[in-house]
């Protein structure tokens, strides 16, 4: 884990970094009455603390080689990304376009190019888990699902 | 006396038809998630938290509390059939279950799953229904300086048991304690945190980080796998175990019992660790240790009552104190304040209804989950050869509606994104999420409670340990700190979180 280690406790250096001055910014107060600050700058002066301690830690240990075909072996990453991607442009579109056509295209993005089904199966289930969802969530529960496109409805 | 006449109110509510339904749904789905791997209990839980929303607090946390017991039920499932925990805390059965499932005896050992767990989850209610009372009132001599290292404490149990590097774990519940304190101030209502964005200032809420840490990360890593499930094809018959079988099982179910129930109260204890030791203690007095890891049914009892009187356990500190002691028992904290009910120990004078109905409800619930996991086995098995690909939309799917509807707000969905890829990265790079939920639930109790200390001391850290609980707390906190330190007994420790590895 040397490389990822690395990568990670530089991540909480520069956090913890942030969290001191958001804390410094915001104010300690005194020990008697301490203010909004306090506790943020504290944590961030003890996780500073930490994260040296793995960066020192991993620069003088001694494993860690192959370890980037480990983490990122093989392209399941990719599928990572287009999940990632399209729950993004869902949640963009979910209001302008509505619940119903929304999630019924992002259902078909996933049956259709993440895991591949048949045109049929995947049009089928999506259609399927879209009723269900907004009967159960819509109409059972009152939740107030975007109408976007079916507004005038 | 009494405690049967609150009992009794109990059983009023828990039987109640609404409730009695919320009770079947809660262990029915707690089950089923159980039973499928890639979903656990705390996701689970989110994802299920707005269909409470119409029901009364009684109903909402009595389903809610039934999926918790539930899962650890059907965890066992996928574990002796599998050799695929369906939950963290049934990792340890796969060892001795799944050696049992491929010598032909996977219906004893599934048997034997069930009734260790039928029998701990009902000695764990009887436990809580006596331990609580005592406690709650024990509990009203606390101050905020008594709360602030009881909950210090909790959240260094949970960091000292953590699975890999302690300093990981720290620097998790560090983060968590941060996140909990985005928002106003609760002092001056200065806001902190929110870098102008008005969504944040009532602060990030639990169910978009649950649901980002524990379902959509789960998703995108198994996607990225490529997950297969293959279940065992063989012959699942004779589910009650055999004489021999009761015989070379019953100081496991016992010891294992024991052992979860008070393993459940300790803060940031749980099913997982109190399984684990279920098993190492099952391996120590067995006349027959070479046997463990080849099929041994002590293997299988042990640890599955363990994990099922860890969860029982975990209420008392949730129901008396107000302190959730792991993520799920944090999950439900929230769902009581989203129904306006405070937890603590007052909790039993100002709403007896819930607080016994509840531990009633458990009671029935045990009976029903015997009931399901028995002559249902057989459809648990079907579940399991649902393919992942037709799986992983519907839990995304969930997650999105689940998350939206809380607040209708789309801004939670992209944090639920957000803690869906950190919570990607962070198994990637090896930290656990568990520390950080339960920090960001405390995280504000902590802030108040230690600000409320100094404010009361003028300004003096010594207040902590000039008060005997406080002082209690805070020293075993920094003892439970110090000891990996030591050369001898860190070892132990790596020793311990090796052994916790699923893989």
């Amino acid at each position: 884990m040397k490389r990822a280690d690395c990568i990670s406790s530089i991540f909480w250096v520069i956090l913890s970094i942030g969290l001191i001055k958001w804390g410094w910014e915001l104010d300690l107060g005194t020990l008697a009455a301490p203010d909004a600050g306090f506790i943020i700058f504290g944590v961030g002066v003890v996780m500073l603390g930490l994260a040296v301690a793995i960066l020192i830690q991993t620069l003088y240990a001694k494993t860690g080689l192959q370890e980037r075909k480990r983490l990122w072996s093989g392209q399941g990453w990719r599928k990572v990304v287009f999940v990632l991607a399209s729950l993004i442009a869902y949640s963009y579109f979910l209001v302008p376009l509505g619940f119903l056509p929304a999630t019924f295209l992002l259902l078909i993005f996933l049956f259709k190019w993440i895991e591949p089904h048949r045109w049929i199966t995947a049009i089928g289930i999506s259609a399927a888990m879209v009723s269900v969802t907004y009967l159960v969530f819509g109409y059972w529960l009152g939740c107030q699902l975007p109408k976007g496109l079916f507004d005038y409805l | 006396m009494e405690l049967l006449y609150h009992l009794a109110t109990g059983f009023g509510v828990a039987l109640e038809p609404a409730n009695l339904f919320a009770c079947f749904v809660g262990v029915f789905i707690g089950t089923l998630i159980g039973v499928l791997p890639g979903i656990g209990p705390v996701g689970a839980m989110s994802l299920l938290l707005p269909v409470t929303f119409k029901s009364s607090p009684e109903a909402a946390i009595i389903m809610l509390a039934g999926i918790y017991y539930g899962s650890m039920y059907g965890g066992s499932t996928t574990s002796i059939l599998v050799n695929i925990p369906g939950e963290a805390a049934s990792v340890v059965t796969c060892l001795d279950g799944y050696q049992m499932a491929r010598q032909g005896r996977a219906g004893a050992a599934l048997g034997i799953a069930a009734f260790g767990s039928f029998i701990a989850g009902t000695f764990a209610v009887v436990g809580l229904m006596l331990v609580a009372p005592p406690l709650s009132r024990f509990a009203l001599r606390f101050g905020p300086p008594e709360y602030f290292s009881l909950m210090v404490l909790g959240l260094t149990i949970l960091v000292y048991l953590a699975h890999g590097s302690m300093v990981k774990a720290l620097i998790m519940g560090l983060l968590g304690i941060v996140l909990g304190l985005i928002g106003l101030d609760p002092f001056n209502t200065k806001a902190r945190l929110t870098f102008g964005q008005m969504d944040l200032m009532d602060g990030i809420g639990l169910v978009p980080i649950v649901m980002g840490l524990f379902g959509v990360s789960e998703v995108l890593l198994n996607i990225e796998r490529q997950v297969t499930r293959e279940a065992l094809k063989t012959k699942i018959g004779g589910l009650l175990p055999s004489a021999q079988d009761w015989l070379e099982s019953k100081w496991a179910l016992i010891r294992g019992t024991v052992l979860g129930f008070f393993l459940g109260i300790l803060p940031g204890g749980g099913g997982v660790i109190a399984s684990f030791i279920s098993y190492a203690v099952e391996k120590k007095f067995s006349k027959t240790p070479e046997l463990f890891g080849k099929g041994a049914i002590a293997g299988v009892a042990g640890p599955e009552s363990a994990n099922n009187a860890a969860a029982g356990g975990a209420f008392i500190p949730l129901l008396t104190l107000g302190i959730p002691t792991n993520a799920v028992i944090a999950l439900l904290l929230g769902a009581l304040m989203i129904h306006g009910v405070q937890p603590g120990p007052l909790l039993m004078k100002q709403n007896p209804g819930l607080f016994w109905g509840v531990i009633a409800s458990m009671y029935i619930g045990n009976v029903m989950l015997l009931v399901l996991n028995l002559p249902l086995i057989g459809i648990w098995v079907q579940v399991l050869k649902i393919p992942y690909r037709i799986l992983f939309p519907i839990i995304l799917l969930l997650c999105l509606v689940g998350v939206y509807s809380i607040s209708n707000s789309v801004f939670d969905i992209y944090i639920m994104i957000g803690f869906g890829l950190f919570g990607y990265l962070m198994r990637k790079f090896e930290y656990e999420g568990a520390p950080l939920i339960l920090a960001f639930v405390l995280g504000p109790m902590v802030e108040v409670n230690l600000r409320k200390s100094l404010i009361m001391s003028d300004g003096n850290f010594f207040i902590f340990f000039t008060r005997p609980l406080s002082a209690f707390f805070i020293i075993l906190a920094i003892v439970l700190l110090v000891f990996p330190l030591i050369p001898g007994l860190g070892k132990k420790r790596d020793k311990i979180a090796a052994l916790d590895e699923p893989d």
